[in-house]
């Protein structure tokens, strides 16, 4: 090619007259594969080689023999320094110097390693240079492609929302860590640190076991909301997290494990989110279960035994206990009812809870005491005579007692709850009891109500049958009343009485038994005494005339059944008394004396109707329902002798009987 | 077969009374009236009446038991009481009874139904 060129145009001239040293250079130049270029002379005419014609692109082939400036004018501001050091004597060396070239009709960025040596002729003097040259554009585009890939990965692993951490070793020397792993650990110095160095307070948890399980076997393992206890941040406490993760065995070229790459997600706020779910629905369940099973509870044992279980379980108490509100004499005391989680022996030995500082509220209904530990309340331990819990009382920390407060009753009791660990109980534990104690104190009313219901009704039921008995002795009384009245009517008008007269007797004897029933009911149908029985039936039959009839004689109490008898035989001694008798005229009386006197077989009654002044006496001729019923009917009702005597001076009756015992 | 005894028993004189006149009516001859059942057992110890009429309640104490012991003698008896709902024990369940007040003809008819006979003479 360049014995072709018609070198007539070049600065370098004819090849023949060319000195020697850049005969020598060019020669070896062609011969090379390398791509190589000379400039020389005073123009830096440019002769290259084959291999240099592609990096050339489109100014080959015109390029050969002309000016070194021109061919490469787009780039000469980066390569005319270079030039002229090798010009002034001095070799330089460039590695992937980026160069703009427009060698195909556009610019374009290229990148070259090359030499510039100075090229002398025979008297020593830089004539020209020597270029040995390799295009790097399409390495340089390699290796800024990966690079970029990598910073591409390595962000992606910075910036990955799941956490990343690369470990090595047996050791499990932290290598790489990501911004999500910083996170999840605090901002602690990881990398270079093996991972029990690292995180110690992982130590028992488990995850240094799997690490070392996964290096020794080359297995992955995979971890699904793996709880975690960890400090998330360097001095903070530890806290409760979740993982899903996955620990991936690295291996080298032999296949050996020389790592773990794990990886994963903090699953923190979903796990807890779940667990705040579930324990939300069990919540609500045990608040639904209980407030339906209250509602239809009337038994308060039960409803107090359902309130305590419930309580318990809402609040994740060791026991828990409800104590009535009851008055004894030393002031108010709660009485233990219902017990959850501890045997009731353990209460019975301390007596009733006194109305300390730590009870008070809850006694009076004024406050819910909520304490994490109880034991350093400064409420507590202030009372005899335990100054604190007593000896052997369940060990209580965590303390929670809410009033249970009816609307009509005031505080019925409280509901108190107790761990032996501090911090148990929180303020939704406080809320959740506060609405169970709610429920109970309904349940409390409704049942309450529900028993001076059961007590009215029986109450009632009660009056009901005293009243369906008194309905039933009225009827048997009235009927039997009726009977007497039957019996009166059929006596007075069965003789040979004019009507008339028959009808006044039957008045009189209506009147005397309605003063025997007056006198009954006056006394409510329990006793009658004696001279009552005998003064109201006189009064009745005599009316005025009853002044001249003495009564004489200690007061005797007899039954009631007797009462009508005797005011019947008064009642017909007085009539017999008026029509024929001593008050038959002006001046006629009557002594009716009575004693009771010791007898044999027990106390008599001696009565005797005397009557005195009156006309004549003959006996009568006919016996009517007068004699009948005092010499008959009297004696069966006594049980005794009853005579009666028309002496001539006056009718004598006499009556001798056992005292009937009034009930 | 005409009746002609009747015990009666009945603690007020004055309705027994009545009713050893409505017997008499009836043409019975003889109408021995008890005010109390230990006179009724006494009357009974001595003699057998034809039939006896009871009134239930006799100074508060029920007469069953004279009741029994006329059934056992097999003599024919009505009760008489102003309980209108009185309940018998269950072996005087079918005795008939006669309600308070009772007129001449509730006491024939009784008796023509525990004595057919009773009252159907002259």
């Amino acid at each position: 090619m360049i014995l072709a060129l018609d070198w007539s145009t070049s600065p370098l001239g004819d090849p023949e007259g060319w000195p020697a040293p850049l005969k020598s250079v060019v020669s070896l130049m062609l011969n090379s594969k390398f791509p190589m270029f000379v400039a020389w002379g005073d123009e830096l005419g440019f002769l290259y080689n084959d291999a240099y014609a592609p990096i050339l692109g489109a100014k080959h082939p015109a390029a050969l023999g002309q000016r070194f400036e021109e061919i490469w004018a787009e780039i000469w501001p980066d390569l005319g320094p270079l030039v002229d050091r090798a010009l002034d004597g001095e070799a330089s060396w460039l590695d992937d110097l980026p160069l703009t070239m427009k060698r195909h009709g556009y610019d374009e960025d290229t990148w070259f390693t090359f030499s510039y040596s100075p090229i002398r002729d025979e008297q020593g003097h830089v004539r020209g240079l020597f270029c040995a040259c390799t295009e790097t554009t399409e390495k340089v585009r390699a290796v800024r492609t990966i690079k970029s890939e990598r910073e591409r990965l390595e962000n992606l692993f910075a910036q990955a929302p799941g956490f990343m951490a690369m470990v090595s070793g047996p050791s499990h020397t932290f290598e790489l860590v990501n911004e999500a792993y910083q996170r999840l650990i605090g901002d602690r110095t990881l990398v270079g640190l093996p991972v029990r160095e690292a995180l110690p307070e992982l130590e028992g948890q488990g995850f240094f076991e799997l690490l070392d399980n996964v290096y020794r076997t080359g297995e992955p393992f995979v971890g699904r909301q793996q709880p975690l206890l960890v400090r998330r941040t360097p001095d903070g406490p530890i806290e409760q997290a979740y993982l899903d993760f996955i620990y991936q065995p690295v291996r080298d070229s032999e296949g050996a494990v020389t790592g773990i790459f794990a990886e994963g997600y903090d699953v923190t706020e979903q796990s807890l989110s779940e667990e705040r779910m579930a324990t939300h629905a069990r919540v609500l369940e045990t608040l639904n279960q209980t407030g339906a099973a209250l509602a239809s509870e009337l038994d308060l044992d039960k409803i107090v035994q359902r309130v305590t279980d419930a309580g318990v379980a809402l609040t994740g108490a060791q026991f828990g206990a409800f104590f009535y509100n009851t008055v004894d004499q030393n002031g108010e005391a709660l009485v233990l009812y219902s017990l959850t989680g501890a045997d009731r022996a353990q209460f019975d030995q301390f007596g009733h809870p006194r109305a300390t500082e730590v009870f008070k509220p809850t006694f009076d209904g004024t406050a819910i005491v909520r304490s994490d530990d109880i034991t350093k309340d400064p409420r507590y331990g202030k009372n005899d005579p335990h100054f604190g819990m007593p000896r052997g009382h369940l060990p209580v920390r965590s303390y929670l007692a809410v009033p249970v407060q009816s609307r009509t009753e005031g505080v019925i009791g409280g509901l108190f709850f107790g761990h032996e660990k501090p911090g148990r109980f929180l303020d939704s534990h406080v809320e959740l009891i506060r609405g169970i104690a709610a429920q109970a104190a309904i349940a409390f009313d409704n049942a309450r109500l529900y028993r001076e219901a059961q007590v009215e009704i029986e109450q009632r039921k009660k009056a009901e049958q005293r009243q369906s008995l008194l309905i039933n002795e009225l009827n048997h009384r009235v009927k039997n009343t009726l009977a007497i009245v039957q019996g009166l009517a059929q006596q007075s008008f069965k003789g040979k009485l004019p009507v008339e007269a028959a009808r006044e007797a039957f008045d009189a004897r209506l009147g005397a038994l309605a003063a025997a029933h007056n006198l009954l009911t006056r006394k409510n149908w329990e006793t009658a005494l004696l001279s009552e029985i005998i003064s109201d039936s006189v009064s009745a039959t005599t009316g005025a005339l009853s002044s001249r009839v003495t009564l004489e004689g200690s007061e005797v109490v007899l039954p009631p059944q007797t009462a009508v008898s005797l005011t019947m035989a008064v009642h017909e001694l007085c009539t017999n008394a008026i029509k024929h008798g001593a008050l038959s005229n002006d001046t006629g009386t009557i002594a009716v004396r009575w004693e009771v006197t010791p007898g044999v077989s027990g106390p008599r009654l001696y009565l005797e109707w005397k009557e005195a002044g009156g006309p004549p006496v003959a006996a009568p001729t006919r016996r009517g329902f007068g004699s009948r019923m005092i010499e008959r009917g009297l004696a069966a009702e006594l049980h005794g002798s009853v005579t009666l005597e028309f002496a001539p001076d006056g009718l004598r009756c006499t009556i001798d009987a056992p005292l009937p015992m009034a009930a | 077969m005409a009746l002609r005894s009747a015990l009666l028993l009945e603690d007020e004189p004055i309705v027994g009374f009545a009713l050893e006149d409505m017997l008499l009516e009836l043409g019975f001859e003889e109408a021995e009236l008890a005010t109390t059942i230990q006179q009724a057992f006494e009357y009974l110890e001595s003699r057998q009446p034809d039939v006896a009429i009871l009134d239930v309640n006799i100074h508060g104490e029920r007469s069953y038991a004279v009741a029994t012991a006329l059934k056992q003698s097999g003599i024919p008896f009505v009760f008489a009481t102003g309980y209108g709902d009185a309940e018998h024990p269950q072996s005087l369940r079918e005795v008939p009874t006669l309600t308070k007040p009772y007129s001449l003809s509730d006491l024939r008819d009784v008796l023509a139904a525990v004595h057919p006979g009773a009252a159907n003479e002259d």
